[in-house]
């Protein structure tokens, strides 16, 4: 029987544009703090029978405005190379830290902009979470929601339905050694959004969402 | 400071050194075959055991063309079914297929159109797009164009008119179809079928990342039949699976559908159909007959 294979590339680049960042900065900065990581992931897609996260990379770096605001950026690397230039600007704000069980809560506002070079087509989409984190000896435990916002309802094609609204939540753990931090994290992505009828082929055996796991590198400078 | 003009330097730098376009991976063709095995090929063991289908003795005809894009001028190879000496009378079917493999694995979908509405009714010319199969050269969205016009060219040096061609195109294949039908270039179709077709290419970024993302950011591809089918007068015959879980069914089939505004429309919806199988789920014979009773109206 004919079977069309997936658009391998196609696929993985249309599914990393919007998931391919862990959670950034759970817990602020200190005042006068830099940082600056790398990351690797996204969903989970199906790829001839294997389900392979998709390998796509971020560069970001935040700043410690206060004790309990840091401001961080980021650039998409892997988009750049296809020749659309993504990058994301935005805050993270501590609301009350953790002490022992009670968990510290933050909230995280993001910008991702997007321009591409081929037509010169621009979106900003905000992204808006809120995190709960727990540290210990070790690091940190976090979870959250992030929700991405749509603000092109123009922008999709006849018959595709406008989502104004994509959540995700998401739960990591930051192992630290000195200055150094390394986060996993997984996401259920999009769990309210089908999963099927398009070219990306999410490996999840329901009928929405998608699977993310991601790995972050992060070295902390000043304070 | 320092790590923003970091930043700003390494995104110029990546952005005009970049020189990735993912529009080539549209294109998924087995570069490996050194021959066509066409109904002996295993992929088609599920089709036909009885040999209900089979083609006539001496109306199989495998040939070459040239095709000129932009200068560059490739070998396509292309098969026939049907009497050489009656395309000046008969009803032919130009079959554009999918973008994977090659044309012997679409075999069995030209056989069924060959066989629509009675034994070997109408004439099929199916070929491998530049870069598919043992053509020669590379395939881009628009070397689709030149290469199916190139074999509509043939057709029409061999006496076929407009009034008897036939334009089916199976999802990558309709790219060609709509955009040669809207825009003819050796002749005008009389009529276009579409089989799974494919939206856009932004329909495919925008349903598959959840956001309103416009296809250039992924890669230079312009294909909209959406927007295309507006220009098409032809009748219009759609078949899609209705579980189509690579082009969804409404939001890429259904918006070539309800964008067509000529005369006369018919959509074949089959409730089990999933991208590759339609017409196989719709049944065969039931299939054939819908076929049949499009072309004939």
């Amino acid at each position: 029987m004919t079977k069309t294979l997936p658009y391998f590339f196609l696929m993985i680049m249309i599914a990393c544009l919007t998931d391919c960042t862990p959670a950034r900065f759970v817990k602020p900065l200190e005042k006068n703090e830099w940082a600056i990581g790398a990351n690797a992931g996204g969903p989970l897609i199906d790829l001839f029978g294997t389900k392979l996260p998709v390998p796509f990379s971020s560069l970001y770096a935040g700043y410690g405005k206060t004790d309990r605001l840091t401001i961080h950026g980021g650039l998409h690397t892997t988009s750049l190379a296809y020749k659309t230039l993504q990058l994301d600007a935005g805050a993270s704000y501590l609301i009350i830290n953790s002490a022992g069980s009670i968990p510290g809560i933050s909230v995280n506002g993001t910008l991702n902009g997007m321009f591409d070079f081929r037509e010169y087509n621009a979106r900003v989409y905000p992204n808006l979470a809120g995190n709960l984190f727990w540290d210990d000896k070790y690091g940190r435990f976090y979870c959250g929601m992030e929700n991405w916002i749509d603000p092109f309802k123009n922008g999709v094609p006849d018959n595709s339905t406008y989502k104004p609204w994509t959540p995700a939540f998401y739960l990591g753990e930051t192992l630290k050694l000195n200055k150094w931090e390394v986060t996993f994290e997984y996401k259920n992505l999009a769990p309210y959004t089908s999963n099927r009828g398009h070219v990306v082929q999410y490996a999840r055996s329901g009928k929405k969402g998608a699977h993310g796991i991601y790995l972050s590198i992060q070295k902390r400078f000043g304070g | 400071m320092r790590i923003v003009y970091y930043f700003f330097f390494m995104s110029m730098f990546l952005a005009f050194s970049g020189c990735l376009d993912l529009g080539p991976l549209l294109f998924n063709p087995d570069t490996s075959i050194t021959e066509y095995l066409w109904d002996e090929n295993p992929d088609n063991s599920y089709f036909d055991p009885e040999k209900n289908y089979y083609i006539k003795d001496g109306e199989f005809h495998y040939f070459t063309l040239e095709s000129d894009h932009e200068g560059q001028v490739e070998t396509i190879h292309a098969v026939y079914l049907g009497d050489l000496e009656t395309i000046d009378s008969d009803t032919v079917i130009i079959y554009n297929h999918g973008n994977s493999y090659q044309m012997d694995v679409y075999y069995p979908r030209a056989q069924l159109l060959y066989h629509a509405g009675g034994k070997s009714r109408y004439g099929v010319l199916m070929m491998d797009y530049r870069g598919f199969g043992l053509s020669t050269g590379e395939p881009s969205e628009s070397s689709l164009l030149s290469d199916v016009n190139s074999c509509i060219q043939w057709l029409k040096d061999r006496g076929l008119t407009e009034d008897r061609m036939i334009m089916y195109g199976y999802s990558l294949g309709s790219i060609p179809s709509v955009y040669l039908t809207a825009t003819p270039q050796a002749m005008a179709p009389h009529k276009l079928m579409l089989e799974a077709p494919i939206g856009s290419i932004s329909t495919m970024s925008s349903n598959g990342s959840g956001l309103s993302m416009p296809s250039s950011f992924f890669a230079d591809l312009f294909a909209d039949n959406i927007e295309e089918i507006k220009k098409v007068k032809q009748d219009l015959y759609w078949i899609h699976g209705e579980m189509d879980n690579f082009l969804n069914y409404t939001t890429h089939g259904e918006a070539i559908y309800n964008n067509h505004n000529s005369e006369y429309k018919i959509a074949v919806p089959v409730s089990n159909g999933d991208h590759g199988d339609t017409p196989f789920k719709m049944g065969e014979e039931k299939y054939m007959n819908s076929v049949y009773e499009f072309i004939k109206r």
